[in-house]
């Protein structure tokens, strides 16, 4: 028994200093290959930033703004969403930046997929986010391997789709040239404005937004037929619980979303890929410039 | 306590070791305290229960061989081990109705709520076989009543089984066993890679496949196939991962348990398969009520056969839950044992003009489709849901992609097909399977290394992804 003792024992040796190792080269693999993490990082290294326009919002957006066809356009935009951020991170983010940036943008977009997240007020953070926020204390939770695991899929999606690894990343927005037909059929459905107005995090942006006096611009994002609702576009002007308020556009309309081509304008699961992302955005600056939200109003907007 | 969980593991291990630090004559009684601190840990009033079951059992055993009415001591034993069952697990379905056709306010269904009896189906089946084997005279009564109580208690199995045969499991405690090396190593490799099913395959399916049954409405019918051909793999990784664990703890503790699967999905047909698939649960079926009735009912000739089958598997499928898409189930089973009993003469023929290769997955994919639809039945709540599924598969349409892209974890897609792969070299070339395990398990340093790196590499894995607490789905019954 002694000697299996010493087995045993050895192996756990072994497993320790296998586990370090796998966790050293994961992040060291993540951050030449993995988007959100380069986005992230890039994010925490400006040098005295002076965009007009941040984006924020989770996958849907992170692929949606083309915030190269913002910034061509005259609004220097950077996008800073990620995959999987709930709207706590985004106000993490938020006021992060504004906290670390002397420079103040003037439009915030913070776009939203009501179908896929009815949890608005998840109290979870991004792990991206929580592990690299200044206040952070380290658990064992947050080995690498285990905190960022899910970005070791995206990793295995670019080993074995050369399309994934052909996406780029441009002022914080992920591109795809890949296309996937939305192949989904229409769902009567309407949307839930007391999702939003109801949301302590969302009323928490509001606020924050008219702290610094940004014009806050909620945008429901376009998803697949099965996802798209038979409400109005708007504006809709949203109520919050802590008295702030916020224009809403509802670009999941099915009215809106006839814009995009079935065929060719997604990437899957309510995803726009580069086409459909230009397309987008063209309505996008749309509502900034011409709209919709005149000058005077859109600070009220906030207020 | 969880059995997905680092607690368990440890604990686990740490028994073993102290197990085998103990003199023989007290080892029983230890694993008598850990299987019942095991129980406690669940609800602990189930423990004095299942201690006074077994020791009705134990005393019944005791008193058969010498008793005057042993025929009638025997059948009042059976009657009271079925009843405790029918009380315990199917009063909703099958006592609570009767009392409401009287207008009657009892719920016996709460006694459940109060003991909730885990594992109940598992030791009922146990008990019974013991008493059986007592009274046919195929087995010894045994004195040790510790013995007995591990027989019916021991921890790793007590949750889904394995369904031990007493004249199996307890000459074994029996026994004296010295610390075997190869023994403790090859159980905790058995319950790694136990491990690795649940944890790596089956929780990862398990959130795809609950949210199309609570949903079944709103999913479009290309969810539904996915769950179609994905359930009989998730049941398969997540019970003969559960049943890997216990077989492999139990080894540690010098204790083989027995087999319970035998790569199912490689049977031709669906009578093998249930010599493959929950051997234990199917076996004992076999040999307690196939045979008895087969035997009772000999003059019938050939429709004896055919009534044992119905009887046997429709008990079959109702051992698994009060419903009448349990009953179902058991009766689709009755059906296609029964089809091809008769038909056998035919499809010899029929299929002896195919080629081998042909004929042989021809066999295994009906199978394994035969077994998918019925699995329908066995995780619908009930039948109107389970026809109501059938109904939604028209809506086939090429979301499908979509579906298995992003509904399905990418990482369980691939373990199970390295599973599957791993499996097919055992059933169809077992040559090359022998020589890729004579280089496995190899003594050089350079064999250790290899097999050390991947055994941590399934831990690290193991690591990542045991944050999802899913059951085990034969943990219900």
């Amino acid at each position: 028994m002694k000697q299996f003792a010493i087995k045993f024992f050895g192996f756990l040796l072994y497993f320790t200093v296998f586990f370090v190792l796998i966790n050293a080269i994961y992040v060291a693999v993540l951050a030449k290959t993995d988007w959100n993490f380069r986005n992230r990082i890039e994010s925490l290294r400006f040098e005295d930033p002076d965009f007009d326009l941040l984006v924020l919002g989770a996958s849907t957006s992170f692929d949606a703004f083309d915030t190269e066809l913002l910034t061509k356009n005259g609004i220097k935009s950077y996008n800073l969403a990620m995959g999987g951020t709930t709207i706590k991170t985004s106000y993490i983010q938020l006021k992060e930046y504004l906290e670390t940036y002397t420079l103040k943008p003037e439009y915030v977009l913070l776009g939203h997929n009501s179908p896929y997240d009815k949890n608005v007020d998840s109290e979870e953070i991004h792990p991206l986010v929580e592990l690299t926020m200044s206040d952070h204390k380290y658990t064992i939770n947050d080995v690498p391997i285990l905190k960022l695991k899910w970005l070791g899929f995206e990793f295995l999606k670019k080993v074995v789709s050369s399309k994934h690894r052909e996406a780029v990343l441009a002022l914080g927005q992920m591109k795809f040239r890949k296309a996937i037909p939305d192949h989904s059929d229409f769902i009567e459905s309407y949307l839930e404005i007391s999702l939003f107005e109801e949301s302590y995090w969302f009323g928490e942006i509001a606020r924050l937004c008219n702290q610094y006096k940004l014009k806050l611009i909620i945008i429901e994002m376009p998803g697949i037929k099965a996802t798209q609702n038979l409400s109005e576009v708007g504006p809709i002007k949203l109520h919050f619980e802590n008295g702030h308020t916020a224009r809403l556009y509802n670009l999941n309309s099915r009215d809106f979303c006839t814009i995009f081509d079935s065929e060719k304008d997604w990437i899957g699961n309510s995803h726009l890929n580069e086409f459909g992302a230009i397309k987008f955005t063209k309505e996008i600056l749309g509502i900034i410039k011409n709209d919709a939200i005149p000058a005077n109003d859109a600070i009220s907007a906030c207020q | 306590m969880e059995i997905i969980s680092i607690r368990f593991v440890a604990l686990t291990i740490l028994a073993v070791f102290i197990y085998y630090l103990l003199k023989h004559k007290y080892r029983t009684g230890y694993l008598a305290i850990l299987s019942c601190a095991f129980i406690a840990s669940f609800n602990y009033l189930l423990l004095p229960y299942i201690l006074i079951y077994s020791l009705f059992n134990y005393y019944i055993g005791l008193k058969l061989p010498g008793s005057n009415r042993k025929l009638l001591l025997y059948r009042v034993a059976i009657v009271i081990n079925i009843l405790q069952l029918v009380v315990l697990n199917y009063a909703s379905f099958a006592i609570d109705p009767v009392f409401q056709l009287l207008s009657l306010d009892v719920h016996v269904s709460k006694l459940a709520e109060i003991l909730v009896p885990i594992g109940i189906s598992y030791f009922t089946l146990q008990g019974i076989g013991y008493l059986i084997n007592i009274k046919m005279g195929w087995e010894k009564p045994d004195k040790d009543f510790l013995g007995f109580i591990v027989y019916i208690t021991f921890f790793p199995k007590f949750l889904s089984g394995p369904i031990e045969r007493s004249n199996h499991f307890l000459p074994q405690l029996r026994e004296e066993q010295a610390f075997d090396q190869k023994q403790v190593s090859d159980g905790l490799r058995i319950a790694l890679f136990g491990f690795l099913k649940k944890v790596a395959i089956a929780n990862q399916m398990a959130p795809f496949i609950t949210s199309v049954f609570t949903d079944m409405n709103s999913v479009g019918g290309s969810s539904l196939w996915v769950l179609l051909f994905l359930l009989p793999l998730y049941l398969y990784f997540d019970f003969s991962g559960y049943t890997d664990i216990a077989i492999g703890f139990a080894k540690m503790f010098g204790i083989n348990l027995l087999p319970n699967f035998d790569r199912p999905f490689f049977a031709q047909n669906v009578t093998t398969f249930w010599k493959k698939f929950h051997i234990s649960l199917a076996s004992w079926y076999g040999d307690y009520i196939f045979r008895q009735t087969v035997f009772k009912r000999r003059k019938w000739g050939i429709y004896a056969s055919m009534y044992a089958v119905f009887i046997t598997w429709t008990l079959f499928g109702i051992w698994h839950g009060a419903g009448w898409n349990f009953m179902f189930l058991g009766l689709l089973q009755a059906l296609a044992v029964n089809y091809e009993f008769f038909t056998r003469k035919w499809r010899y023929r029929f299929f002896g003009k195919w080629p081998v290769f042909l004929k042989v997955w021809f066999g295994r994919i009906v199978t394994y489709l035969f077994y998918g639809v019925s699995l329908i039945f066995f995780f619908s709540p009930d039948l109107a849901s389970a026809f109501q599924f059938f109904s939604g598969l028209s809506g086939l349409n090429l979301s499908i992609i979509n579906v298995i892209y992003y509904e399905i974890p990418l990482s369980a897609i691939v373990l199970s097909i390295i599973y599957f792969f791993y499996e097919l070299l055992q059933e169809d070339y077992s040559g090359v399977f022998d020589k890729l395990n004579t280089i496995w398990s190899g003594e050089s340093r350079w064999n250790r290394a290899m097999r050390w790196t991947l055994y941590a590499g399934i831990l690290s894995m193991l690591f990542v992804l045991s944050n999802q607490v899913q059951q085990f789905i034969y943990a219900q019954f």
